[in-house]
């Protein structure tokens, strides 16, 4: 069936009959120009006036002696260009659409009299056909994106993106462009960079509101005024108030689960074009529903239990435009967007307890340490927003993530001339997401934690573009930003386990805070004492209390913080040399640099050994410590555009382009680390480690230092402060500064665009894109700090890894097709379609946890070079969004789209070591402990009996399912999804009356459709046993029994489809225009 | 090409919508197809025979198959039923926690009916609800935190391609190797008695610790299980094994076996007596007279540490030996030296190593007890009983360097002397 229904989509998107995409890259303002010629004769026509209106903008100019006209900084908008000069017909060119960042070219013949007027070359708009353009880059305006999403007002900026040439939602459901991971590419709003100061991800989780004019996703370079955004950009440009004046109001209704989203829009101008303001608020409530209707969340799986239950969004967009000057040539711009995103995080409960006193944690952490649920309390500080020890999500009723954002410009333009125009502005923008998680992403197997990450982004820009002439279009441009991070990261639990010594054991310095003479016999209990000791008043507890009395307080929580502020700065200069109408060319060049500012290393000297972090150099005292070579402190990048453009005809087009781009390192991957003033207060206190006094034999009392302290943890710590901090580094923070260099991309890109009849354009785009440096996560060995030389396994010989760290051993390349066909009319059917074909390799093992955002790459598989075809994306994706108007009003709009199937599989070969040689080993669950999933992700077993060798294993069952030598070495099922709207504008009248089913198919697995489950128990091939599905460990949540949750959270077979997408939901809307 | 009036291309848009809608079959995505095993190829063995123990009683020897054509074990998970004229005579002491795989080891060797195995030979066999049954059973499993029934194999016995052993797989996944996994023998012993885990080693069987097997694999079955449940009636026994299923039907699988001859083999006159060499290489001669009617005798050899070195992936001691010997009467056997863990860098270790507790014990039998067993068999209905039917063992006291509890050491080691 699938199959078949595979040919269907791929008929209707080879039989789709209408289409439209647009071209731009990230800016504010574009270009018009164009040539006005004798209809009789071709000569040029010098002199004749030109004016270019629409309902936001005027400009006026001349054509100079050789017929040419330019208008630069030309707000985006609809324009009609006007051409007047005695002896020749007035002419108007009217539907002249002008995108940020794109050069409008109106070719007009001029005749002297009032006969035929010849046929105008209106090179502006033809949706996908854009013979001009050098640049892969794809406008949607307005009434575009209600096309693709089926409505106007849809804020879901990802299924948006997932509909355009060049993007595709990863396996995550993230936006990602051209293959890229999600951290690789940039998000704009008005020129402004819109990603997470700290981590790189959309700053605005991914929304979008009515505010928006046009939106332009360039997958690739760029041009050279586009810088940092990696793999691509999408830029939003904002509405602006026009005259006469317009507004809207739009109301939406959602009967199940709960929603409701209403918003309001109202832009106007003066007449005379001095001032303009536009205002929108937009306001949205939702409930969720994961699965069918009437599911219990229990039954649906691992991520949906306690997953977002409600929703709550404001967003409000103020522009306000005054013009000035002779003939308004100057402008000042004041820019201000308030985002407000908030979730629930009580799917399927009604509470939700904090760690501290949860029966989960209290057996798990008690079991491990020996603890009673009475000491772990006594023991954990609170979370920061947690009230009291027993105290709730439910009961408190606080939102589990919120997500304030602002955009915040001022912009002065001015256009010294029709072919001169000038650009500065200042701008601010901010995003932090807190997340309020008791359970952590509602998983068993992690305890709860609170964290803030986000930051503020602070710059100035001048931009300036000067036509030079009818053949060039100089541009040049600098900007300074700083990136300021916020990072919160609290996590009293996890202080338990790395204090306590289950992860490093040696430094157990919890036990220090235990009292064994604390009057409360269930506080009192030491649970490492050994039976010797009992009724000796001695004990290896209570350290503290020597220096701090009786009560030593509780343990410090893991605390994260970020300090290493970014500087970015950047200057550009490309030249658009057009030598005739039919060619153009684009040079340019762009500087991208940047400034890690790490914390002074000033005084690393007078500091005991390594607890200074951050000296650039290789060991500070004899010990090593990191090294932040000036590549990666201060990276300064550059970045040659070359892109042309040739017209063959009026009907076909080539483009070709190079170029070379970059993305800085999140901060987030640079300076994640713990703070030693975080324990202060035991800045004079000798380290102990109860663990290792009691194994030396030293008894209790007596002073035993760690030895985990300083980038290798194996220093001595010279004071419990020392010691607490090391801990905390080494199990939750890693190494404090990692040095890591940018990624830079080559990329190629070559598009034939073609313009069929009925304004039907045609742009099909093969890329390539090879990434240098990329970022991936990778242990690191660990060294001896006496010798220099890497510890090794003395069993096996293998080099012992420590920490996890930041790298640029990732590899990657990426080959493609983008296919863009699109048709816009006023009347009858408008469509756009688009697919997109990936073709992916790097060296991150498919499939992992993580790859497609901040990748871990096992050491084995980057020692033997191990390269992969992705795992996080779908290899095809289309859409085909087709809307058909009446002339009575009726407007029908479905939008279909089609995912090839997802890459799925562990695959039958996994990097190990065998003896110290690394090697490509058959992937079983005796060779499963080498895989990123570990033993659980193995496909086949052995026979325990009889298990054969690592090389040649005896395979006694697998999961039943073919898989590939590589993870992901299989596609899941395709799948088609389909949306549509049906609206009734009556006419003559104001009003629209629509509804809109999404998910019209029910498509409720998620988008890999199966999945792994590593909970599976093999009893011959396919057949699995009786436990499958269960947890290692019993659980009891205040909801539900063991039994259920833990069989429900794996499930019993091999391989899982888990619903817990919403089923289709109808939606009722209501929008007045006027 | 004539034009699509408007109109009906609405129609046909509309249509398409709703023949994709058909795909959805119902808003689910079918589950992979994933292949079933045809578990009726497998085929399941029994022999049972007499067992004589050093001391003279006897008890049960249960030798089993469950292969698929290939040889292999035939499931990971099942729950055998031993059903024969004998009365289960352990007692039903045990009791049983709730099923929880985090009790590892220590909660498989306690189900099954064990106190702690830690090295020190002190068992105290239970038999649970088996007691007092004419019954030997298994326990189904069940959903962790719930109560598990009291058997006497437990949870995690079963019947893997050569006999019985607590290796039933755990969702985790986990590769469940390792003496941990081997019952120790005889169940039901009471308490000093002998009981020890029978593993094959090289040089009869390939060496694993070369880094080149999985982590904690020691070495190969010998098929063997025997119940200290004293002289075996004659009579019909049987097997019954269920094989639990999830996603599939259960299966149920039965051999029966008799024994007809329940006076089994003598025993042993004596220990064997160990010569160690006296060069370094840690190799050992070991002399014994098998009884009459033993067809052939597998001598297993355990270096039981402290210092016996780990290779590769896998962790040291136990490191487990076997020689073989045909017929009966006066044999000689040799450990070579050197057999021990190869280093990672392909270095050999000596066999017995300086110093080490080890354990000689000799075990004739009256069938083909070590031509039966893997890797070397692969048949899928090996032979498992001799000429009169039965499958009889016989055990030597064990000999050896070592101190526990019951036993003491007969050959004092002249490596051991040399360390001391």
């Amino acid at each position: 069936m699938l199959q078949t229904c595979s040919r269907v989509v791929a008929l209707v998107l080879a039989f789709g009959i209408v289409l439209v995409p647009e071209v731009a890259a990230a800016g504010t303002t574009g270009v018009i120009n164009g040539r006005a010629t004798g209809a009789h004769d071709g000569k040029p026509v010098a002199n004749a006036s030109v004016t270019a209106a629409s309902p936001s903008a005027r400009y006026t100019g001349q054509t100079d002696a050789s017929g040419f006209f330019a208008f630069t900084g030309v707000t985006p908008d609809t324009y009609t260009v006007s051409f007047a000069k005695p002896g020749f017909e007035p002419f108007a060119e009217s539907g002249v659409t002008v995108a940020a960042d794109q050069v409008a070219v109106v070719n007009v013949p001029l005749t002297a009299s009032l006969k035929t007027i010849g046929s105008t070359v209106a090179r502006a708009n033809r949706g996908a056909y854009q013979p001009a353009q050098t640049q892969d880059t794809y406008t949607v305006t307005t009434t575009q994106l209600q096309t693709i999403q089926g409505k106007s007002g849809v804020t879901d900026e990802k299924s948006l993106l997932a509909r355009m040439p060049g993007a595709s939602l990863d396996v995550k459901g993230l936006p990602v462009l051209r293959g890229g991971r999600v951290d690789e590419e940039g998000y704009a709003f008005e020129g402004i960079e819109q990603t997470n100061a700290f981590n790189g991800l959309s700053q605005n989780v991914y929304r979008i509101n009515s505010a928006v004019g046009q939106l332009q996703l360039t997958p690739g370079p760029g041009d050279a005024s586009s810088g940092n955004t990696g793999t691509g950009v999408i830029n939003l440009v904002a509405k602006r108030g026009t005259y006469p004046a317009f507004s809207s109001f739009d109301v939406e209704a959602l009967a199940q689960p709960f929603g409701n989203q209403y918003s309001a829009e109202y832009g106007f101008a003066t007449k005379d074009g001095r001032f303009s303001n536009y205002v929108m608020y937009l306001g949205a409530r939702g409930g969720a529903q994961y699965g069918p209707f009437g599911t219990p969340a229990a039954q649906i799986g691992t991520t949906v239990f306690y997953s977002p239950a409600r929703t709550f969004a404001s967003d409000f967009v103020e522009n306000f435009v005054y013009k000035f000057g002779r003939d308004n040539r100057q402008s000042l711009q004041v820019l201000y967007q308030n985002q407000q995103y908030d979730t629930t995080g009580t799917y399927g409960g009604t509470v939700l307890p904090y760690a501290t006193s949860d029966p989960y944690v209290n057996f798990l952490t008690g079991a491990f340490l020996g603890l009673s649920p009475q000491q772990l309390r006594q023991l954990s500080t609170l979370y920061p927003l947690q009230q009291s020890a027993s105290s709730t999500l439910g009961t408190r009723g606080a939102v589990a993530t919120f997500t304030p954002s602002y955009t915040a410009k001022l912009q002065y333009t001015n256009s010294l001339n029709p072919s001169t125009f000038l650009s500065a502005k200042i701008y601010e923008t901010y995003g932090v997401t807190t997340s309020d998680a008791p359970y952590r992403e509602a998983r068993l197997s992690t305890l709860g934690v609170y964290g803030a990450e986000g930051g503020r982004r602070d710059g100035v820009a001048l931009d300036l573009s000067k036509q030079l002439g009818s053949k060039h279009l100089l541009q040049a441009g600098t900007k300074y930003e700083v990136n300021v991070p916020t990072l919160q990261f609290v996590d009293p639990q996890d202080a338990l386990y790395a204090f306590g010594g289950i992860a490093n054991a040696n430094s157990s310095a919890l036990y220090a805070f235990i009292n064994p003479n604390d009057p409360n016999p269930a506080l009192a209990n030491c649970p490492i004492d050994p039976p010797s000791l009992a009724g000796t008043g001695r004990s290896y507890c209570g350290y503290l209390t020597a220096f701090l009395g009786a009560n030593p307080g509780q343990v410090p929580p893991i605390q994260q913080g970020s300090h290493a502020i970014r500087q970015d700065y950047a200057a550009y200069v490309s030249d658009t040399f057009a030598p005739n109408d039919r060619l153009k060319i684009a040079l340019g060049l762009r500087l991208d640099g940047a400034h890690y500012q790490l914390p002074s290393t000033a005084g690393c000297d007078s500091l005991a050994a390594d607890t200074c972090q951050y000296a650039q150099t290789g060991s500070v005292n004899g010990h090593p410590v990191v090294d932040v070579p000036n590549s990666a402190r201060n990276p300064l990048i550059p970045q040659p555009r070359l892109a042309a453009a040739y017209r063959f005809s009026g009907n076909d087009a080539v483009r070709a382009s190079y170029g070379r781009s970059v993305e800085f390192v999140p901060i987030k991957l640079v300076d994640q680390a713990d703070t030693p003033a975080y324990y202060a207060r035991y800045a004079n206190i000798p380290s102990y480690d109860a663990f290792g006094a009691m194994a030396a034999g030293v008894p209790p009392g007596q002073p035993f230092p760690a030895r985990t302290c300083g980038i290798t943890a194996d220093r001595l710590c010279t004071s419990f402060a020392d010691q607490l901090h090391w801990t905390d580094q080494m199990v939750a923070s890693g190494i404090p500064i990692v040095p890591a260099k940018p990624e830079t991309f080559t990329n190629y890109d070559f598009s034939y665009q073609h313009l069929f009849p009925h304004n039907v354009g045609l742009r099909v785009t093969p890329f390539y894109r090879r990434g240098y440096d990329a970022i991936a996560l990778v242990a690191q060995v660990r060294l001896n700090p006496v010798t220099g030389q890497p510890f090794t396994n003395p069993a096996t010989g293998a080099p012992q890894y420590g920490v996890t760290a930041t790298t640029n051993l990732g590899r990657d390349s990426t080959t493609g097709i983008e296919l863009a066909l699109s048709r816009e009319t006023q009347f009858g059917l408008s469509a756009q379609i688009s697919a997109t074909y990936i073709n992916e390799f790097s060296n991150v093992v498919p499939t992992s946890p993580g790859e497609d955002f901040e990748p871990q790459i096992p050491v084995p598989s980057i020692v033997l070079g191990n390269m992969y075809r992705v795992g996080f994306i779908s290899p095809f994706t289309a859409t085909a969004a087709l809307s058909y108007r009446t002339r009575s009003g009726w407007r029908v709009n479905p939008v279909l789209t089609y995912t090839r199937g997802f890459p799925l599989g562990v695959g039958n070969l996994v990097a190990g070591q065998v003896n110290g040689v690394f090697t490509n080993l058959p992937n079983t669950n005796a060779t499963g402990n080498f895989s990123v999933r570990g033993v659980g992700g193995s496909p086949a077993y052995v026979d325990p009996q009889n298990p054969g060798t690592l090389y040649k294993p005896n395979v006694d069952a697998t999961r039943g399912l073919p898989e590939g030598a590589s993870p992901g070495g299989f596609l899941s099922s395709p799948s088609v999804n389909a949306d549509l709207s049906v609206e009734y504008s009556p006419r003559p009248g104001k009003s629209t009356f629509g509804v809109i089913v999404t998910n019209l198919l029910s498509r409720t697995a998620n988008s890999a459709s199966y999945f792994l489950n590593d909970r599976y128990q093999p009893v011959a091939t396919g057949i699995s046993g009786p436990q499958t599905g269960y947890s290692a460990f019993p659980v009891t949540f205040p909801n539900h029994g063991v039994g259920q949750y833990t069989l429900v959270e794996h499930g019993n077979q091999p391989y899982l489809v888990l619903n817990n997408q919403p089923p289709a939901a109808v939606r009722f809307y209501y929008q007045v225009k006027m | 090409m004539r034009a699509i009036p408007k109109r009906r291309r609405a129609v046909l848009l509309l249509a398409a919508t709703a023949v994709l809608a058909g795909c959805g079959g119902g808003g689910g995505v079918a589950e992979p197809p994933v292949r079933q095993a045809n578990l009726s190829t497998n085929t399941l063995q029994l022999a049972v025979g007499v067992a004589t123990f050093p001391d003279g009683s006897q008890g049960l020897n249960v030798v089993s198959t469950f292969r698929q054509p290939g040889g292999l074990s035939a499931t990971l998970v099942n729950t055998p039923t031993i059903s024969g004229p004998f009365t289960n005579p352990a007692p039903a002491s045990t009791s049983c926690p709730g099923s929880s795989f985090i009790a590892g080891l220590i909660g498989r060797a306690y189900l099954a009916g064990f106190a702690q195995y830690s090295g020190a030979f002190s068992v105290a066999g239970a038999a649970g609800t088996d007691a007092g049954t004419h019954t030997i059973s298994g326990s189904p499993q069940v959903a962790p935190a719930n109560p598990v029934a009291c058997t006497s194999l437990g949870e995690g016995g079963g019947v893997f391609a050569y006999g019985l052993s607590l290796q039933n797989q755990t969702p985790d996944q986990t590769l469940n190797v390792g003496p941990a996994y081997w019952y120790p023998q005889p169940l039901f012993a009471p308490r000093l008695q002998s009981p020890v885990r029978y593993v094959g080693g090289p040089p009869a069987y390939p060496n694993v610790r070369t880094g080149t097997y999985p982590a904690g694999f020691v070495g190969y079955p010998q098929g063997f299980l025997t119940f200290a449940i004293g002289a075996p009636p004659a009579g019909s026994y049987s097997l019954n094994v269920l094989v639990p299923a999830a996603n599939a039907a259960s299966a149920t699988f039965n051999a029966s076996a008799a024994i007809a001859a329940p006076a089994g083999l003598p025993p042993f006159a004596a220990p064997p007596s160990v010569t160690e060499d006296p060069a370094a290489g840690g190799g050992l001669t070991v002399s014994f007279v098998a009884p009459a009617g033993v067809t052939e005798s597998i001598v297993d050899i355990v270096d039981i540490g402290p210092n016996a070195a780990g290779s590769g992936s896998n962790p040291a001691a136990p490191v487990f030996y076997t020689l073989v010997a045909r017929g009966s009467g006066a044999q000689v056997v040799t450990l070579p030296p050197n057999l021990g863990p190869v280093a990672p860098n392909g270095s050999a270790s000596p066999s017995i190593l300086p110093g080490d507790n080890y354990v000689v014990s000799v075990i004739g039998a009256d069938y083909p007890l070590f031509e039966a067993g893997p890797p070397a068999n692969t048949a899928a209905t090996p032979t498992i009983s001799g000429a009169n039917g039965q499958a009889d063992l016989t055990f030597a006291p064990p000999n050896g360097n070592f101190s526990v509890a019951g036993y003491s050491s007969r050959t004092r080691s002249p490596l051991s002397r040399g360390t001391k």
